[in-house]
């Protein structure tokens, strides 16, 4: 319960200092103090109580980055649940099928959500097949109102999976006593998973955060990303945990980043590539230093930029310390490449992180020597607890310490990542690409991100995704999708690439594609793209 | 152009782009002239630059980078405030400067 005990202490600690605020530039901003959010929190999670909540309920919020969020998530942990963030306002099933998976107790909605909610249950006439589902209060919601955003929060009640599970209820994960955390991932098969993080490990991460970032309560962090991503949700928990103010906006366009930046004296921002590749092409203004002084450091997470990027990022946040990280939702975070390395390691993903140990296996699962590919496999903090209601996915992804790797790690399990990687004679790991993303082409073993970052050396390219697709004659043939930065001449790329790349790795095919699908935490879907090119080779005019 | 029709071809581009990231047929979730899009989270930050780009097409005028931003387009009736400004200062000539420098960069 140590978790509990640190946001009881911050509450009390920092009482009249901003917590956070919901920023929308440029002129709406409104602030929650610690005493304040301490207040909405307590009320919360003594609602929740009121209403039949025990330690190791799985509450789901369904809603939009607010400050009802951060409210409803805290309230969450005071009271020992496990807490489930997500956001889909797109995809009307993706919710349902969530709930047909972890079958929460509480789901805390807001307005236009339970809205949402309603209509898609009523869409997918669920009632039949998920008796469950109706049973959240018939959607009546009770609503908990808060006075100063003037928001309510909606709390739908599923009374009956607590209980013993009965028609289509799975019995309860043993697991959510432990858990404080479950965090969803899109899972290669397209049904998602639901990660268990403990709440041991969640602190535990918070505080190696603030250990990193030199986090105090004079911090200022700007969140972009959802609280759904362990990025995100990382970034809340230290933010909070070291009294800092955590300012939070909706919008990845690089004027408002900027603007708040300036207006919020941010201090520190964590971000994926796909935020960082905007800005660096946003022209700098006049009084730009003196506009963004206030900030510390940055982060690359969730992905990696090309090389010329990353160089072109120090560029343009030059006095601004840039930290690499890389994890996967099931370790939380694996590894870290700290400022002082940035210039010497820019392409590597830095060391392993505190706690934890980072291995590279063969096919065997003997330890690669250095510089040799193999998968990368996670050690530590971080190790999720399970997948939620999923012992068969649980079992795959984490397994026993093998013989190999029994020198150095003694007990628990090791997480096999499906990330191919190597490491360099200095321990600094390389990450290459996912193992099912791997394109076998001529006999040869090519991973997307090899060309991809080849691709974006050229000016005139702004962003580009590369698949392979079956091929009768070279097993896999290689295609990209690109987006162009003005104009793009085709045939000068070709020689570009036929330049800097062997023969092999040269793309069959190149189109010019106005956007690049991506997922909300800014990954390429590669899966979409691909289903576009398998689904072309099945229809009569295509040779 | 009239401010209704800039306002009905915008509806449509959102709706538009709504349903595009969506995985199933069914209709988007309603939305007012005044909500929130972006910030409310119905247009995800990814799917903001789709946004942008469709009314480049869509109205055939030029943004400039520091021209996007919530202010300009967190709702229908900001995104149709901001296109008739670009639309009149197209038609009054005022639209000047070096076209490389918009946006799409």
């Amino acid at each position: 319960m140590e978790l509990i005990q640190e946001i009881s202490q911050v509450f009390f600690r920092y009482k009249g200092k901003a917590a956070t605020s919901h920023y929308i530039p440029p002129k709406s901003l409104i602030t929650l103090t610690y005493g304040q959010l301490e207040k909405r929190v307590r009320e919360l999670a003594d609602f929740l109580l009121k209403q039949g909540m025990q330690p190791g309920d799985l509450v789901m919020s369904y809603m939009a980055k607010s400050l009802e969020l951060v409210v409803s998530i805290l309230a969450v942990m005071l009271n020992g649940g496990v807490c489930s963030s997500f956001y889909s306002k797109q995809n009307p099933q993706y919710p349902l099928k969530l709930l047909s998976i972890a079958y929460p107790r509480f789901l805390l909605l807001d307005e236009s959500t339970l809205r949402n909610m309603k209509k898609s249950m009523k869409i997918a006439g669920l009632e039949k097949r998920y008796p469950v589902y109706m049973k959240y209060s018939e959607f009546e919601g009770t609503a908990f109102s808060q006075d100063l955003s003037g928001k309510a929060i909606y709390v739908l009640s599923d009374p009956s999976s607590k209980n013993d599970g009965g028609n289509e209820v799975p019995a309860i994960d043993h697991r959510l006593n432990e858990a404080a955390w479950c965090l969803f991932t899109s899972g290669s098969t397209g049904v998602p998973k639901g990660v268990l993080i403990s709440r041991k490990d969640l602190l535990r991460r918070a505080m190696t955060e603030i250990e990193d970032y030199e986090l105090t309560d004079q911090d200022s962090l700007l969140s972009l990303l959802p609280f759904s991503f362990d990025v995100g949700l990382n970034q809340l928990l230290s933010c909070i945990l070291s009294g800092g103010h955590l300012v939070i906006l909706n919008s990845w366009f690089p004027r408002d980043i900027l603007t708040t930046i300036r207006s919020q004296s941010i201090t520190g921002i964590s971000g994926v590539p796909s935020i960082w590749a905007d800005t660096i092409a946003y022209p700098k203004e006049p009084d730009f230093d003196q506009n963004i002084r206030t900030l510390k450091y940055i982060t690359v997470s969730g992905g990696d930029l090309a090389k010329n990027q990353l160089v072109r990022l120090k560029q343009y946040f030059e006095n601004v310390k840039i930290f690499k990280t890389y994890g996967q939702t099931e370790t939380f975070r694996s590894s870290m490449l700290k400022p002082f390395d940035f210039e010497g390691k820019m392409t590597s993903v830095g060391r392993p992180v505190k706690g934890t140990e980072v291995f590279i296996l063969n096919d065997q699962g003997e330890v690669n020597p250095p510089n040799i590919e193999g998968e990368i496999v996670h050690y530590g903090v971080g190790t999720m607890l399970g997948y939620i209601n999923d012992l068969g996915g649980t079992n795959g992804k984490l397994r026993e310490i093998v013989e190999s790797v029994r020198g150095t790690v003694k007990e628990g399990k090791l997480v096999f990542t499906g990330d191919r990687g190597k490491m360099d004679g200095e321990g600094y790991l390389y990450v290459l690409g996912r193992e099912d993303g791997m394109i076998k082409t001529l006999g040869y073993r090519v991973y997307p991100k090899e060309i991809e970052s080849c691709i974006l050396e050229h000016g005139h390219v702004k962003n580009a995704a590369v698949v392979g697709i079956i091929d009768e004659r070279k097993g896999q043939a290689i295609i990209a999708e690109v987006v162009a930065n003005g104009v793009l001449d085709k045939p000068s790329l070709i020689v570009f690439l036929r330049e800097r790349l062997p023969y092999y790795m040269i793309p069959g095919e190149i189109n010019i594609v106005e956007h690049i699908p991506m997922t909300e935490n800014g990954k390429i879907k590669y899966t979409t793209i691909k289903e576009k090119y398998e689904e072309r080779r099945f229809l009569p005019n295509h040779s | 152009m009239k401010l209704d029709e800039i306002k009905e071809i915008t509806r449509n581009i959102v709706i538009e782009i709504i349903a595009s990231n969506s995985e199933t047929d069914e209709k988007p979730a309603t939305f007012d002239d005044d909500d929130s899009l972006i910030d409310g989270g119905l247009i995800d930050s990814i799917s903001s630059v789709q946004l942008i780009e469709e009314c480049i097409q869509n109205f055939g005028i030029l943004i400039h980078p520091a021209e996007l931003s919530l202010e300009n387009f967190d709702t229908i009736n900001r995104i149709c405030q901001f296109i008739q400004s670009k639309l009149d200062e197209t038609n009054n000539g005022t639209n000047s400067g070096n076209k490389s420098s918009f946006f799409p960069l």
